[in-house]
């Protein structure tokens, strides 16, 4: 990766993890509610285009070549033109038919519900993608990034109880009591 | 004679002195107790009683709401075929808001806590730049895309 790209990683906020402690010595501990984003940019911060949510590696690797050849082609026009190439592609992707993933990968083989993760980011959330990114004027990934994660991936990226607070104040009985003495809003 | 019914006078006057103090005492306590009618703010017990009253399974009719002054129990569920399934809902009434535990004040009170159980680790093979501008200013000098992994969490620890 490092010979074809200028990899770098961004955290958009904490992920909450649970851990439950049985009490014998056994303790079981994960996270809840995280996902990733892999976006391609040109050298400005322009947004080319995103693979959302994980994939099987092999498919990972296929598509992140593909947009390499994308940039590369991005690259070699000028900067007036950009904008409509961008639209262009976007448009193009969306007449597509994208091929389905393999049934099995070697990856989506050991991890149980990956190959599943990966159809689903591969058609309907792509194509939301190039949906959206079509009609805008290009722009950085910050700027996408919230209607990404809220619209594409169902992760609220302003929700201060990270995705958890159904789960945590379902059954609080003393809710419109307290309701005026919040210090987080809805 | 005379004598006689003088100390019969005189033992009168102590009986009628004494059963006016008597009196006078009882009508004292009962004043008291009137004044100590607010006492009735034990009842507010409840407010505490009424999950322990749920928990040992001991609720008056069983319908919400009812023999539990002080308290709307119509926000606990209670499942009349299943009445354990209540209880585990009940435990909010004693429990601290998760909204006032997760609040950002809350949070600067406890700074001096670890704020999370999350070992580093090596984020991969992979030779990562510490942030987008110095990325951006990598990609311009190279010609390399930008490859930008966003996620919830940070890489370089355990639980990501």
């Amino acid at each position: 990766m490092d010979n074809h790209f200028e990899p770098v990683w961004v955290s958009m906020r904490p992920v909450p993890q649970i851990t439950i402690d049985f009490g014998n010595g056994h303790r079981i501990k994960r996270t809840l509610h995280g996902n990733v984003a892999t976006w391609v940019c040109a050298a400005d911060g322009t947004a080319i285009d995103v693979l959302p949510g994980t994939y099987a590696p092999e498919v990972w690797v296929q598509e992140i070549e593909k947009l390499k050849t994308v940039h590369e082609d991005f690259a070699a026009i000028e900067k007036s033109r950009r904008r409509q190439f961008l639209h262009d592609y976007h448009q193009t992707c969306l007449k597509l038919d994208i091929p389905s993933v393999p049934s099995i990968t070697e990856s989506a083989e050991s991890i149980f519900g990956l190959h599943q993760d990966t159809q689903l980011n591969q058609t309907t959330r792509r194509r939301t993608i190039h949906q959206f990114l079509g009609n805008q004027p290009p722009a950085t990934p910050d700027l996408f990034a919230n209607w990404l994660y809220r619209e594409v991936l169902g992760a609220n990226l302003e929700d201060p109880y990270l995705g958890l607070g159904k789960v945590l104040f379902k059954n609080y009985p003393f809710e419109d009591e307290q309701s005026g003495n919040d210090l987080i809003s809805h | 004679m005379c004598n006689k019914r003088f100390q019969i006078f005189i033992g009168s006057l102590i009986l009628l002195s004494t059963a006016c103090s008597m009196r006078a005492q009882e009508t004292g306590r009962l004043q008291t107790t009137k004044q100590a009618a607010p006492a009735r703010f034990d009842v507010g017990k409840s407010l505490v009683e009424a999950p322990l009253e749920k928990v040992i399974g001991n609720a008056d009719s069983g319908k919400p709401g009812e023999g539990t002054p002080g308290i709307n129990l119509e926000l606990v569920t209670t499942d009349p075929k299943n009445p354990a399934r209540s209880l585990d809902v009940s435990k909010t009434l004693i429990e601290n808001s998760p909204k006032k535990l997760l609040a950002p004040t809350a949070l600067r009170h406890e700074s001096s806590l670890p704020i999370s159980d999350n070992p580093k680790c090596k984020p991969g093979l992979v030779t990562w730049h510490a942030n987008l501008q110095e990325a951006k200013t990598a990609s311009r000098r190279s010609g390399k895309p930008i490859l930008l992994f966003q996620l919830l969490g940070k890489l370089d620890e355990t639980f990501t």
